[in-house]
Formats: C-alpha cells, sequence, structure tokens
C-alpha cells in the first residue's frame, strides 16, 4: 500500500466545481494538525491553524496547499535544512525552524504559511516568553493518517467529495487507459 | 453542462476513483450495550438496512462550525460564520461576535425544546376541555382528587360542583396560562419563594408559556439582543416556562385524565414482541391517542378479528415518550428507547408503528418498506410522507373510530408477516414503574418526610434525576446504565425518566433485586420498602414530577432548591427538548451533568457563564462529562459539598 501511494511525491487536489465553499476542510486540517478535536481544542485553548488555504479568485473558489514538488524549491532554500524530501513527501521539521519565511517566498504555489509555534503540532513553547515565535507550516499530507490506512482529514471532511489524492503514476495509468479507449471507439475499433 | 461534466468524469476517472468515502464503521458492540439491538444490528447489516448508526456515521466528521454553535442563519446577509481557526473572519456581516452567534443558537434550540413540551401540555389541556364538556367519547376523568387539588391550586371553587364543571374551568385556566397577563405563572406557586424571589431579582420569573417562545425568536432576529448574558437570561426564563409550564400541564392533567400512576410491575425491551399475535407499537410522546388504542384493543370483536387473521391476540407495546405514559399508568410493556424504533421494524414482527409528535425518525417509513409493517401517523402536526395517515380528532367519537381504524388495520396486515425475516430478540426484562410524586409518597407511608429523614440521617447521600435520549455519538445504554450503577453504588437514590428510564429497566436496574447493587444505605432502605434503586418516574414531561418533588423537599426543610444534595444528569441526550430541560433544570437550582458536549464551545464566554459564572447568580451550573464513571464522582463530590454546607 505505501509503496503504491509513494510512488512520487502525491498530493491533494480540489475540483473548484464540486466545491461548495464550506471550509470543513480547513477545519479538519488544523484538528488533525492539533492531533485532537475542535471541541478539545478550544477548550484547553491550543491554537489552530489550518495548513491549507480557501482561495476565491474570479468567482471560483478552489482549495490550495502544499504540492509535494519533487524538486522543492523550498527545500533547496531553507538555510537550516527544516525541509526535505521524506518518504513520498515534502517534509517540514518545525522544531528547528527559525520563521526566515524564504521557503514562504520561493513556493510558488504560495502554499507555505506562518503559524504560532504553539499552533503546530510540534507543540512546545517559546524561547521568547510572552512573545510567540511564528515558523513555517504546509500540508504534511496527513503522513500520520496515511500510515494508519486513514484518507487525509481534509479529504474525509470534504461532504462534496470535491478533494481527490492525486497518485501519480496511478493517475497517468488512469489517464492512458482513458485515452486508449476513447482512441479506439473513435476509430471505430469494437471488441 | 451535463455533457461537459460527463466527459470530465470519463475524463478523470480518478475523481471517483479517489475518492472513495471512507466510512468508519463501529463493531455493533461499540454501538450499543443493548444486547438485543446488538443482534438487530447484525441482522440489519446482513439485510442492507441502514440505521441512525450507519447515517451518523456516514455524516462524520460532521460540519466542525456546527458543533461549536458559530454558524448563523438568522438573516440574508448572512449565512456567516465565525472561524475558530487563527486567520478567519471573527464577525458576521451585522458584527455578531462568536458571544452573540453562540448565544442565540443555544437561545432558539431552547425556544424549540420549549415549544415541543409546551405543545404537549396544551393538546392535553384541550382535552381535558372537550372531555368535561362531554364532546369527545373514549375519555374520562380518572383522577377526581388530583383534579381537585389542581383547582385549588389555580384559585377555583371546588365545593358543590361537579368533575366536569371543575375539569371545565381548570382546563380554561390552564390554556390562560399559555397567553395570560398576570405576570407568571400559577404553578411557580410550587416553588419554595427564595427561588422565587431570586428569579424575581434576576428577571427570570416566566411570565406567560407562549410569550417566553415568542420572545427568545424576537431577541434572537438579526439586531435585536446582543448581549450574551441578557440573551441567557430569556434563554432561562423561557426553558422555566416549559419546566413549570407546559410540562408540569402536560404532566398534571395527564393524570387528572388517565389516573395518576401506580407502582406496578412491566415488561421491557424487543423481546417482549410476540411470535403469534398482532404487535403495535405506539411510538411518539403524547398518551392522548396511546391510551385510546390500547383500549380498544381490548374490545372483543378486534380480538375475534385477530383470531380469524390467525393471530393469538392483540400486543399493543409503547416506545420512547409514549411508552413511558401508558407503561406508568396501564403497565404496558415498551419496546425500548430511541434508538430501538428503526430496529423494533427490523424484527420483522411488527404489524403497525403508530406514531403521533416528536422523536419519530423520517427513516421509519424507509425501513418499514423492507418489511410488512405499516407507518402510521396520526397528527396533523406530524406527517411522513409514505405513511398512511389516519387523522387522530379529538372530537365527537372520532378519536375512538380512529383507534378502531388504526387497531384493525394493524390486525388485517398480520398474515402479510414474513415469517423467514422474523427474529424476536429473547431479551426481556422485568421492572417497576409508576413512581409519581404520590406513589413515592404512598410507598413511604403518607408523606415524603420519610425520604427527607434518610437524607438527613446520610442513609442516603442525596438524589440524582438520570433523564434524556439515546445518541449515536455515545454507546447506547451504556452512559446511562452505568452512570446509575455507580451512583447508586454511591448511596445516591436515582429517580428517571424518558429514554434513560427505558435504558435502566432493560438493564435490569429497575427491580427490586438491583438493591444488591447499591451502597449499603440505599440497600437496605429499598429491601425495606421493597423498592429498586432506580425509580422509573415516566415520561420527558414528567420531569416537572422531579422538581414537584424537589420544591417540596426544599419547602419541608425551609430552604432553597439550590441547597438540596441534588443532581441532575442527561447522559445520552439529543433533543432541543433536553437543552430546554437541562436550562430550567439549572435555572431551579440544580447542577446538571451532559454527557454530549452542546454547541457553545465557539465562545469561551458562553461556555465560561454556563459551566461557571451562572452558578454566582442562580446557585447552580453545567459541567460536561462524557465518562459516565468520572461524571458519577463529579456529582458524587457536587452532593457531598451541599451536604455539608447544609451541616448534614
Amino acid at each position: 500500500m505505501r509503496e503504491q501511494i509513494f510512488s512520487g511525491n502525491p498530493f491533494i487536489l480540489a475540483d473548484p466545481q464540486k466545491c461548495r465553499h464550506c471550509h470543513s476542510c480547513r477545519l479538519a486540517c488544523a484538528a488533525a494538525g492539533a492531533k485532537m478535536d475542535l471541541a478539545s481544542a478550544l477548550v484547553q485553548k491550543v491554537p489552530l491553524a489550518a495548513r491549507n488555504s480557501l482561495v476565491t479568485v474570479d468567482e471560483v473558489t478552489m482549495l490550495m496547499q502544499c504540492r509535494h514538488c519533487e524538486d522543492a524549491p523550498c527545500s533547496r532554500v531553507c538555510p537550516l535544512g527544516a525541509i526535505r524530501q521524506a518518504e513520498g513527501r515534502v517534509e517540514l521539521n518545525k522544531e528547528i525552524c527559525i520563521g526566515c519565511k524564504t521557503c514562504m517566498m520561493v513556493c510558488p504555489f504560495g502554499a507555505i504559511e506562518l503559524v504560532h509555534r504553539q499552533a503546530t503540532a510540534a507543540g512546545g513553547g517559546s524561547q521568547y516568553g510572552e512573545r510567540q515565535a511564528l515558523v513555517a507550516d504546509k500540508c504534511d499530507l496527513c503522513y500520520d493518517r496515511l500510515i494508519q490506512g486513514k484518507q487525509p482529514a481534509c479529504i474525509q471532511a470534504c461532504p462534496t467529495h470535491s478533494l481527490v489524492m492525486v497518485i501519480p503514476e496511478r493517475w497517468r495509468q488512469a489517464h492512458l487507459e482513458q485515452s486508449a479507449r476513447d482512441l479506439f471507439r473513435g476509430l471505430g475499433i469494437q471488441k | 453542462m451535463d455533457r461537459d461534466n460527463n466527459l470530465k468524469e470519463q475524463k478523470h476517472p480518478l475523481w471517483n476513483a479517489c475518492i472513495q468515502k471512507e466510512i468508519e464503521r463501529k463493531p455493533v458492540a461499540e454501538r450499543s450495550s443493548d444486547p438485543a439491538s446488538q443482534l438487530l444490528l447484525e441482522k440489519a447489516s446482513r439485510e442492507g438496512i441502514e440505521t441512525a448508526w450507519d447515517r451518523y456515521e456516514a455524516q462524520n466528521p460532521q460540519c466542525g462550525f456546527g458543533e461549536l454553535g458559530l454558524c448563523c442563519r438568522n438573516c440574508l446577509m448572512g449565512p456567516c460564520r465565525i472561524d475558530p481557526l487563527e486567520n478567519g473572519p471573527k464577525k458576521g456581516v451585522c458584527g455578531a461576535t462568536s458571544d452573540i452567534i453562540v448565544a442565540r443558537n443555544l437561545l432558539r434550540m431552547i425556544a424549540a425544546g420549549a415549544a415541543a413540551h409546551s405543545d404537549h401540555g396544551r393538546d392535553v389541556a384541550e382535552v381535558l376541555y372537550l372531555t368535561s364538556q362531554g364532546k369527545i367519547a373514549g375519555y374520562a376523568i380518572k383522577d377526581e382528587k388530583k383534579l381537585k387539588a389542581l383547582a385549588t391550586e389555580f384559585g377555583l371553587e371546588v365545593q358543590g360542583k361537579s368533575p366536569e364543571e371543575i375539569a371545565r374551568q381548570l382546563a380554561e385556566a390552564i390554556l390562560d396560562e399559555f397567553g395570560t397577563r398576570k405576570g407568571y405563572l400559577q404553578f411557580l406557586s410550587r416553588v419554595p419563594q427564595k427561588r422565587r424571589n431570586l428569579w424575581e431579582s434576576v428577571g427570570i420569573t416566566p411570565r406567560g408559556i407562549d410569550r417566553e417562545i415568542v420572545e427568545i425568536m424576537h431577541r434572537t432576529h438579526m439586531g435585536v439582543d446582543n448581549d450574551y448574558v441578557n440573551l441567557m437570561l430569556q434563554g432561562l426564563r423561557a426553558s422555566l416556562s416549559d419546566g413549570w409550564g407546559g410540562s408540569m400541564a402536560a404532566t398534571e392533567l395527564s393524570d387528572v385524565l388517565f389516573g395518576s400512576p401506580q407502582i406496578k410491575t412491566c415488561q421491557s425491551n424487543l423481546g417482549v414482541l410476540k411470535a403469534d399475535e398482532v404487535n403495535i407499537i405506539l411510538h411518539g410522546h403524547e398518551p392522548l391517542l396511546s391510551e385510546i388504542v390500547s383500549q380498544v384493543a381490548t374490545e372483543p370483536e378486534l380480538l375475534a378479528l385477530a383470531k380469524e387473521v390467525g393471530a393469538k391476540g392483540i400486543n399493543c407495546l409503547g416506545m420512547c415518550c409514549t411508552g413511558n405514559e401508558i407503561l406508568m399508568r396501564r403497565g404496558l410493556p415498551v419496546a425500548g428507547n430511541f434508538l430501538q424504533q428503526e430496529l423494533a421494524i427490523i424484527t420483522g414482527a411488527v404489524e403497525a408503528m403508530v406514531v403521533d409528535v416528536q422523536c419519530i425518525m423520517p427513516s421509519l417509513t424507509t425501513v418499514a418498506g423492507c418489511y410488512h409493517t405499516k407507518i402510521i401517523s396520526t397528527s396533523a402536526k406530524a406527517k411522513f410522507p409514505a405513511a398512511l395517515h389516519i387523522d387522530f380528532h379529538e372530537k365527537g367519537d372520532q378519536a375512538l373510530q380512529a383507534a378502531r381504524q388504526i387497531v384493525r388495520l394493524a390486525v388485517l396486515n398480520y398474515p402479510n408477516r414474513q415469517q423467514q425475516k422474523v427474529c424476536i430478540p429473547e431479551n426481556r426484562m422485568e421492572f417497576m414503574a409508576g413512581f409519581s410524586k404520590e406513589a413515592i409518597a404512598e410507598a413511604l407511608g403518607g408523606s415524603l418526610g420519610p425520604l427527607i429523614e434518610v437524607i438527613k440521617s446520610g442513609t442516603i447521600r442525596g438524589i440524582v434525576a438520570i433523564v434524556g435520549c439515546n445518541n449515536p455519538k455515545v454507546k447506547q445504554d451504556f452512559a446511562h446504565t452505568t452512570l446509575a450503577k455507580e451512583l447508586i453504588g454511591k448511596d445516591i437514590l436515582v429517580v428517571e425518566t424518558g429514554c434513560a428510564a427505558i435504558a435502566c429497566a432493560k438493564a435490569g436496574l429497575m427491580r427490586p433485586e438491583a438493591a444488591a447493587q447499591a451502597g449499603p444505605g440505599l440497600s437496605a432502605l429499598c429491601r425495606q420498602l421493597g423498592i429498586p434503586p432506580v425509580l422509573h418516574m415516566g415520561s420527558c414531561v414528567d420531569i416537572s414530577r422531579i422538581m414537584s418533588l424537589a420544591a417540596e423537599a426544599a419547602n419541608a426543610l425551609g430552604v432553597d432548591i439550590s441547597d438540596l444534595p441534588l443532581a441532575g444528569a442527561a447522559p445520552e441526550y439529543m433533543s432541543e427538548k433536553a437543552i430546554s430541560i437541562g436550562a430550567y433544570v439549572v435555572a431551579s437550582g440544580i447542577f446538571v451533568l451532559l454527557g454530549v458536549v452542546p454547541p457553545i464551545l465557539g465562545s469561551q464566554n458562553v461556555t465560561h457563564l454556563l459551566s461557571q459564572g451562572v452558578e454566582k447568580v442562580i446557585g447552580a451550573r453545567f459541567a460536561v462529562e462524557p465518562d459516565p464513571i468520572a461524571g458519577a464522582k463529579l456529582i458524587s463530590e457536587h452532593i457531598e459539598a451541599k451536604r455539608k454546607a447544609l451541616g448534614i
């Protein structure tokens, strides 16, 4: 299963035509990041931040998040090596992030955002006392859930099924099969 | 457009391939703690029939904004929602904050709950009115003693008047309570003076049953009340108009019409269905129809018809609060509680399920479509597409005629039962019920004095009411029965109503033998009186019996209700009615433990007010604890603190 999934970095893709802008994906993402349900996070006053963004442009709303690039610019520029290619994903280590924002600037998708350190899964306080440090954060593909055989939280939360996890090899294979079918049907070949 | 979509679907099969919605299915042992439910859930899954549990799992994860109470649809500038995450809008278009939105949403739930109970009360009052004028057949005044006591309470002259005349005046007086202009409800005379003064000073004395509900709808309209504290106070006031108004009227007048419950032994759980008889389940809330149906089911002509179609008899059973109403007064068996309504049909042995109002799942007709069961709706207020509607007019002999027609239909449906689909669980449990305030006093030798004495002496530490529904978020009956067992083990007497009561009846906690599971003090008391440690006090509106009991105890001791070692708990609640109940129990001064998180966490201020702040004002608060064992500990600590403060 894991091998199949990680044949190339998968990523989450949204279908704007199905999206009803309910923001469930964002709440689910924040809860997954906090590793607890929303209600508990609010009671325990754990700051919540989603790693995905609902963007509306030209009257179309689309969910945007990290594409887990194979040659990720963020990973190349990080001065601390906090971002690296991990198994099937681009991993960001918030523990050592210094919040220099370089990754944020070079990301072609705007997928990296700044969150309070407490709001990250890593938790922990700030060494600056009251002032909470900002660190970079982004979609981690819900790796913890994937290895348990579960879908990423945003996909599971979407009531209109507008999100899919694109697994590049499978996606391409499906395209090939469909195109072949279209072609031989177009040529009038029937089996 | 359609063509484009089709093309796209074809072009990108992965849109479909990758989105098999992953539904986490709980095993049946996790869904319910009742073996009868478990058996039928297995049957449902074998036969491919969807139940509330399946639908709940398909809904997961549920909407986060709804869960937190942060979505507002009260005007058309919206819908708006407050983003609980760090970087999102914190105000609606009008400027409403999370405090305002959460408070308004909660208030509207209270209004709906209070409306449901109170409208039930109004229906009973109207039937009493028609009965008093002889305009309706099948009903009579069964409890003249209570009729006279109530009339006196309402300041009516009873000397030299016929019961019918008293009933007419009482029904009129109670119907007037819905729109009264006198500034308070008559039943408030039962409330200790201290508490009435407190309500007056805080401004939450209910002024009329309908009025407080209407005022909630007004205040929560766009741009009216924007102070969450002021809003919550109105919520408490409206809930009091339910607890000390609509619900109390429903209970008291049902007692007048159908008799005050007396202690009796009944049977519970789906094992009460009979393999060789016509099974009719009466489901819903009001006793008006079920009383008549169960009466006519004993008529010789209908019994003869049953014999003709090959059945040995007609078996009338209750479910949910209709079940509680008829078991309290007639001792009819109760087939199950809220989450068993679909399962009852899945037994394949139910000829008709007759429903009136409230807590009736719209799915029933779909489930019934897989069996021979007829769903018969009877209230003009509650129709179900695909159900058979037999309008139950409370006029002339129409009620009787409708009831006969319903029973006849059920009997004629018996030959359609498909034997290969029938599966009746063996689980049935005997239990004691009928513990109205009057019956408890009678068991104690005529007054509540001995009960107060054993609380004072510490033989029993206090009294806790466990009430409320089932909710697929909680393993069915588990929280009800675990909490009850924990509490009786700590020598705390448990009184119950509603689906909580049915849960404990099914679990055997309402048999005198259950005294063995109680602590030494409570156990000895139960053995001495021959009663169980968990008492069945009736349906959801009968929580008013518990309120009257609490008020009487407080008056006897010359203290406020909030001084008494009492608590309320709703471990598996789901309905808006339960929210109204929780609010009036807290407003009456009793600590309330909830097992399901109410939709208020989106506002820290409202959450803080209800879980802490409100105690300083009215002497009671809410607590949320999904774990029944931890909940029992919280309740026990609360009761011991109250005892200490009372010096007992």
